[in-house]
């Protein structure tokens, strides 16, 4: 059991270490972010649950108690955040719809594409062809379920709560990509991204945080105009060996708590 | 390049969106760069006008597309200003940009402008 302890510290570690992966190629990365978020959340929370009964059972009943809260508060949490975005995915798009609207905004679901009449405006007709191949790749790659287990672990773990941020970007970046291949311009789509940016800025009339340090966009930009492949299979091979043992040592609390049930 | 034809009408209804008027097939043939055939932009605008996103009129000896305000738009328009209240919007929906600050604005700038050469 004292191993079980393990765990809640290396969530974190993990998590930070893959902060740091937001520039690998964004396929595997949300792939690789996204699979160990619901192991780690997974774990730890069965972890937390064996501890919880064990405690009760060796009559340590505060310890118990404090547990098996923690355990509804986890458990509770992502049910919340999985049921909140359900809203949003009722709209019935199917293919495209537009939105009657003069502010630039773009976003996907997962039946379709939604654009307002303010960014069709704000782009030229190769743009926009950029931007309806990122949107219909989150919708034809389901990137919405990727955003969704993450989000789902991280309510249940908190400490995994900074991958929320990554893998919205590694998603971005990997419609991006197949934006810049669809349309055979990788110049032609950072444009795109940025033109878009800078309209949807200019369209709002409150004045935006000041000294906020380079967020995702231009990080996009400057990735399509600038592809590099940096070297990451050790990092890569690392996170998933640490999340691995995470995960064993989960397994190994759970069966270890089913045999001391079944000992008479 | 090959584009499916579901791509193609995305194209097509975003050009006559971004238009100030109803646009002839040849007006949208060169609005995107000409890059397709004038029988495919026919084709395809007729194609919109049977599904109701887009109504014509006849201009001469064509017709004049127009787009029409189809009910997802509205739905999504009316779960925009629901969303709007929620704290939580911004991580809900995939959006294609983020807000920018300050100091992102100068840098996309930049980079717009290195591009550029």
């Amino acid at each position: 059991m004292d191993d079980g302890a393990l765990v809640p510290m290396l969530a974190p570690m993990l998590a930070w270490l893959l902060v740091w992966c937001r520039s690998w190629p964004p396929r595997p990365t949300s792939w690789l972010i996204a699979g160990i978020s619901v192991l780690l959340a997974v774990s730890s929370t069965a972890t937390l649950a064996v501890t919880a009964v064990n405690s009760l059972l060796s009559g340590s009943v505060a310890l118990g108690v404090g547990l098996a809260a923690l355990f509804v508060a986890a458990t509770g949490s992502a049910a919340v955040a999985g049921w909140h975005r359900r809203l949003a995915w009722r709209i019935p798009v199917d293919g495209l719809a537009i939105l009657p609207d003069d502010k630039p905004l773009a976003y996907a679901l997962p039946g379709g594409v939604v654009v307002s009449r303010g960014m069709v405006r704000a782009l030229h007709a190769d743009q926009r062809r950029a931007l309806l191949a990122h949107e219909r790749a989150h919708v034809s790659l389901r990137h919405h379920r990727f955003v969704l287990f993450v989000d789902l672990a991280s309510a249940a773990q908190p400490l995994l709560w900074p991958l929320r941020a990554v893998v919205r970007y590694t998603v971005e970046r990997w419609a991006d990509e197949v934006a810049a291949t669809a349309t055979g311009d990788r110049v032609l789509t950072a444009r795109a991204v940025a033109t878009a940016a800078l309209a949807a800025r200019h369209s709002q009339l409150s004045v935006a945080a000041l000294g906020v340090s380079a967020g995702p966009v231009p990080q996009r930009v400057a990735a399509l105009l600038t592809p590099v492949r940096p070297r990451y299979r050790f990092l890569a091979l690392l996170a998933l060996l640490v999340a691995a043992f995470v995960a064993a040592e989960a397994v190994e609390a759970v069966l270890d708590l089913w045999s001391l049930l079944q000992t008479p | 390049m090959r584009r499916r034809s579901g791509e193609l009408e995305s194209e097509v209804l975003a050009a006559l969106w971004a238009a100030d008027g109803a646009m002839t097939p040849a007006q949208v043939q060169a609005e995107l760069g000409g890059s397709l055939a004038y029988t495919t932009v026919v084709t395809i605008l007729s194609r919109l006008h049977e599904k109701g996103v887009a109504a014509r009129e006849r201009q001469g000896r064509a017709y004049a597309y127009s787009p029409v305000q189809d009910e997802p738009g509205i739905v999504a328009g009316r779960m925009r200003k629901l969303l709007d209240a929620e704290p939580d919007r911004r991580t809900v929906l995939a959006r294609f940009v983020t807000d920018l600050g300050e100091e992102d604005e100068v840098l996309l700038r930049q980079l717009l402008a290195d591009s550029d050469g």
